[in-house]
């Protein structure tokens, strides 16, 4: 793989903690403005210089905050989800949250000095599709986009492509991995979850 | 930019599969899946990989990254890639890629005297960026298909097409050396200077692949099946997720 794709790499789990909410994102045009304030947001936390775990914390946050996690955490388990109880759910979503706050946070580096220009956003479904480019210095610009949904009752990013390589597979080959070696116990899973990466 | 050679598109495969044979379990593969039958053999290659990243590529990294000046090392780096170029130039050829052939004929001609022996990149400045590809690519347009998932010692994530296609490469430059990087050999430079520039550049996207993923065996095929497939097929190689739809939530 070449430089451009070693830095999607990196920038996957970097990018995936930025869109702000408040806004609609239903229509092509605020989900737009999302990505536009989203990218003032990264800056604005790496503008601090800050620490491995500031950068881990604040990943955490942002995570929570503009991503749909439950259902990204959901889509990871695949077909076990339906066998969970809620509270099972619950704690595996919180589980997976730190998981990817440790897994990603650092990486969250890589976007400094960066900035995204928005090309086209669209309506696909009953979600926008954002696409642009990342320039980062040092780099070609790399292809990403957003798909930004209000299913959960606000306006939440539930996946994204960074050339080619998007968020929802890869988190769910890692999940699935981790799953099957467990036997399907959602429960061990969660309490290993905990302490990895 | 497609050419003659495209015109017999069955023909093509039929030979690029005979040619193949007996390597290539091709010519027939569901897109989207993870064919990985020798998980348990490619496993123990990944293990050795991470061993080999854990105590020489990676500690090796860092001593050449924090004592060589950054210019220094994009020279080098540059340097190794210029080699890559008559290789590229081939597959541009075998591909029917005209215009990249241009391409990356001028850059090796340019690169190669004002770019004093390669070692700067003023074709880039000249508007003739790089345009990589590897005879992986090459068997990709004759129709093989992408065959199994192979993790070797060394090489690092692959399938079976694109490690035939390295075997041709190598032979096209016996410059490669492959560091086993997560994803696949880091090519920009394909030299041990060149790699270990990447690594030391990419430490922390790199590590997190190989040291903080809970499973980087599983995580490092993800990714580099995911991204071939995009650099080869564009979008046509992205899988369409709607996890709403799939969740029964709409």
């Amino acid at each position: 793989m070449n430089r451009r794709q070693l830095l999607a790499l990196s920038l996957v789990g970097a990018a995936s903690t930025v869109l702000p909410s408040g806004a609609w994102a239903s229509s092509p045009q605020r989900a737009k403005a999302l990505v536009s304030s989203m990218v003032a947001d990264i800056n604005r936390v790496l503008a601090s210089n800050p620490s491995d775990a500031t950068l881990e914390r604040e990943f955490e946050r942002l995570f929570a905050r503009y991503a749909d996690v439950p259902t990204i955490a959901r889509y990871t388990l695949g077909v076990d989800a339906r066998a969970a109880s809620p509270q099972e759910l619950q704690a595996f979503t919180q589980a997976f949250s730190g998981y990817m706050a440790r897994r990603y946070g650092k990486q969250f580096r890589d976007f400094t000095g960066g900035d995204i220009r928005v090309e086209r956003a669209r309506s696909v479904k009953n979600f926008v599709e954002v696409r642009g480019q990342a320039m980062v210095p040092g780099s070609r610009p790399i292809s990403v986009v957003f798909l930004v949904s209000d299913n959960s009752g606000q306006d939440r990013f539930f996946n994204l492509y960074l050339e080619g390589v998007n968020l929802l597979l890869t988190a769910r080959d890692e999940i699935q991995g981790m799953l099957d070696q467990r036997r399907g116990d959602i429960g061990q899973l969660t309490r290993d979850l905990r302490r990895l990466g | 930019m497609s050419s003659s050679i495209a015109g017999f598109p069955a023909l093509r495969r039929f030979a690029a599969c005979l040619l193949l044979l007996g390597g290539l379990s091709a010519c027939a593969d569901p897109q989207g899946a993870t064919l990985d039958p020798n998980e348990q053999i490619n496993r123990g290659a990944h293990d050795f990989n991470v061993g080999l990243d854990r105590n020489i590529v990676r500690p090796a990294s860092q001593i050449y990254g924090n004592n060589v000046d950054p210019a220094l090392r994009t020279m080098f780096s540059n340097f190794a890639s210029n080699f890559d170029e008559p290789k590229r130039v081939i597959n541009d050829i075998l591909q029917g890629k005209a215009g990249d052939a241009l391409n990356n004929t001028g850059r090796f001609v340019i690169n190669s005297t004002i770019g004093l022996l390669g070692f700067f990149d003023p074709a880039t400045d000249f508007g003739l960026a790089e345009r990589p590809t590897d005879f992986g690519e090459t068997l990709f347009v004759w129709g093989v298909n992408e065959g199994v998932y192979v993790e070797a010692p060394f090489l690092g994530p692959s399938t079976t097409r694109h490690a035939w296609g390295r075997v041709v490469d190598i032979a096209l430059n016996p410059l490669n050396i492959f560091a086993p990087s997560p994803t696949g050999e880091v090519s920009l430079g394909a030299s041990v200077f060149g790699g270990l520039n990447a690594r030391y550049e990419f430490t922390s996207a790199i590590d997190g692949v190989f040291y903080d993923s809970a499973d980087s065996y599983v995580t490092a095929r993800s990714l580099y099946l995911q991204q071939r497939r995009f650099e080869l097929a564009g979008e046509d190689g992205v899988e369409i997720i709607d996890p709403f739809e799939e969740l029964g939530l709409e």
